[in-house]
């Protein structure tokens, strides 16, 4: 039997999620917490703040104030308390920069075996104009992507 | 079960009290009798015109008592059901939703009129108002619906109409609750477009487009009944696929009719405004077809979060290179110590005839010796342990079509919980000119896509 072919047994010790707290990226959510229940692994979930301009003194984010920080924090507090209530322990951070790069370098840094995302499933003119940050993140990843379509229909 | 009837004396509404007190007695429930009265408007011509009009509304209101507390009496000791009364006037429909909501009621029973189509566009409907406004399901009974003696249950088989939306869940429970009382047998029905599945599916070939595909019929099946789950209670189930293309009403009522049903389940339209006169709503159809037929209208319940599906059935697919051979070892990788099937897929492209299901386009076809010989190629990447981790494996080569389309065919062919695909990872410029396989599989999926890298490749 020759070795390596053999099954990669090696769990992933780390799922990293990505949400952008909307529906879609919640059912991505609740896949993650199902497959490192079955994986045994942990969770960390990101959540991604794109500035808008950068300027040499600092950064500009568009329709940004204060507050937004303080509510971006509860919203990844609600979803780790989700994550721990299933027995799994989670670790979160806000991420800022570019979507797709913040999240693969974080996940090369935690050594995340799989990346967990949702997808909205825009297609046609607004996938255009859009783009689709999943499709970014499968493209620059260096680990396994997961991509989870928001299940607006019953199948 | 609380039932709100609403009963204006006519033929109809004799036949939808009776029905109603039938349903309350199968469910151990009770009936609110309910009759509107017109509001009278005083004659400005009159002298002491408000007098008068107090008046006949007092004696409007009198009559409408008596006849209720005689229909209530007769449905008492025919059905022996608690029976109240309750006469309001106003305008109907409103006045009838409202009460609904004051008391609570699981089920809204009205008559059907016997109005033409002209009385209708110029009158309207109050049930066909009440069918499009109403959060609560609404059964229309048609005047000629026949119920049995008291002690006979009226509904011995349902129908229950079933689309892939979320609206129709509301129906299916609302039969679960009917079952949970007393047996009946349920069929479910599953109406398809055909073009539509076949596309959906991917199968290809000359198809007939107006009789039922055994593929397609056994597909749609199993969907329903995995969707159906277990029902409680006695009686048959089973499931009618047919093929419909735009009367969904007729199609609907001629299956009820054929297979002998005593009421139809469905979802409500929840259309308005302009999408309603291109899409006429179904309950008005419905009701000049089936003249023997009660319907119920269930609208959809707030939606449930989906659920997620465990993966245990992954479709794997390679095209024989480095990258889709890593992502094939990957997918035995996700399933190992818990088990589950592995569907190793393979994708001979070729042009198929467009339609794919019209025509069948025989150039570049594999012949049995060269699909014997991708089948061995596939087999040969099966891990060696994989039937001790519990890993069983499908091998399938689709012939023809590109492959992005022809994955997510078999995708909803094999009925896979994800897809695992090699590939992404590389260059902006590369990407741009090459695409790929995997972006076009992820953007297009209904299920869940695992895209696995190519170390070997650099960004």
């Amino acid at each position: 039997m020759d070795a390596d072919k053999k099954i990669e047994t090696d769990n992933p010790q780390m799922i990293l999620v990505a949400t952008d707290f909307s529906s879609g990226s919640d059912q991505a959510l609740d896949q993650a917490i199902r497959m490192a229940k079955v994986l045994g692994a942990r969770v960390a979930l990101a959540h991604v703040i794109e500035p808008a301009i950068e300027f040499p003194m600092g950064t500009a984010y568009s329709d940004i104030d204060g507050g937004y920080f303080a509510s971006v924090d509860l919203a990844l507090e609600a979803r780790a308390a989700k994550v721990e209530k299933a027995g799994l322990r989670c670790t979160t951070k806000i991420l800022e920069g570019p979507v797709a790069s913040e999240l693969t370098q974080w996940a090369g840094q935690l050594g995340a075996r799989m990346i967990i995302v949702g997808t909205h499933g825009r297609t046609g003119l607004s996938h255009v104009l859009l783009g689709s940050v999943a499709e970014k993140v499968v493209r620059h990843a260096a680990c396994p992507v997961l991509t989870v379509p928001y299940a607006r229909k019953a199948a | 079960m609380k039932i709100l009837c609403g009963t204006n004396f006519d033929a109809g509404a004799e036949a939808a009290a009776r029905f109603a007190a039938n349903l309350a007695m199968r469910t151990g429930g009770a009936v609110e009798l309910m009759h509107v009265l017109p509001p009278i408007d005083p004659s400005p011509f009159v002298a002491g015109g408000e007098v008068q009009a107090r008046r006949t509304a007092e004696i409007e209101r009198d009559g409408a008592t008596r006849a209720l507390a005689d229909t209530s009496a007769t449905l008492r000791a025919s059905a022996g059901v608690p029976v109240t009364t309750h006469v309001e006037p106003g305008p109907p429909d409103a006045c009838l939703l409202l009460r609904a909501s004051q008391i609570d009621a699981d089920v809204i029973v009205l008559g059907m009129t016997g109005r033409s189509r002209v009385e209708r566009w110029l009158l309207g409907s109050v049930a066909e108002r009440v069918v499009r406004l109403s959060e609560r399901p609404v059964l229309l009974v048609p005047p000629a619906t026949e119920v049995g003696a008291a002690s006979h249950p009226a509904i011995s088989k349902v129908l229950v109409a079933l689309d892939d939306r979320e609206a129709s869940g509301g129906a299916l429970n609302f039969v679960r609750r009917l079952r949970a009382h007393r047996p009946c047998d349920v069929v479910a029905l599953r109406l398809y477009w055909p073009i539509e599945e076949y596309r959906r599916l991917g199968l290809t070939g000359p198809r007939d487009l107006f009789q039922a595909d055994t593929e397609v019929v056994k597909d749609l099946e199993t969907s329903v009944r995995q969707r159906v789950g277990t029902l409680t209670g006695g009686g048959a189930f089973e499931v009618a696929v047919e093929v419909s293309w735009g009367g969904r009403a007729a199609t609907i009522v001629e299956v009820a009719r054929a297979r002998k049903c005593d009421l139809i389940v469905m979802g409500a339209e929840t259309r308005h405004g302009l999408s309603r006169l291109s899409h006429a709503p179904v309950s008005d159809r419905m009701a000049r077809l089936a003249p023997e037929i009660p319907i119920l209208f269930v609208p959809a319940e707030p939606a449930a979060s989906p659920k997620v599906t465990p993966l245990s059935t992954v479709l794997s697919a390679t095209d024989f290179s480095d990258a889709g051979n890593l992502s094939v070892r990957a997918a035995y990788g996700l399933l190992a110590g818990r088990g589950g099937v592995v569907e190793l897929c393979h994708v001979h492209e070729r042009p198929l005839a467009s339609p794919a299901y019209a025509y069948d386009e025989t150039a570049g076809r594999l012949n049995d010796v060269e699909r014997a010989a991708l089948e061995t190629r596939l087999r040969a990447l099966v891990p060696p342990d994989a039937a001790e981790h519990g890993i069983t494996t499908h091998v399938t080569v689709v012939d023809g079509g590109r492959a992005s389309t022809a994955l997510i065919q078999a995708a909803e062919r094999l009925r896979v919980d994800a897809l695992v695909l090699g590939g992404g990872r590389h260059g902006a410029t590369r990407h741009a000119l090459l695409g790929s396989v995997a972006q076009a599989v992820t953007r297009a999926s209904r299920r869940p896509v695992m895209v696995v890298p190519n170390p070997a490749e650099e960004a």
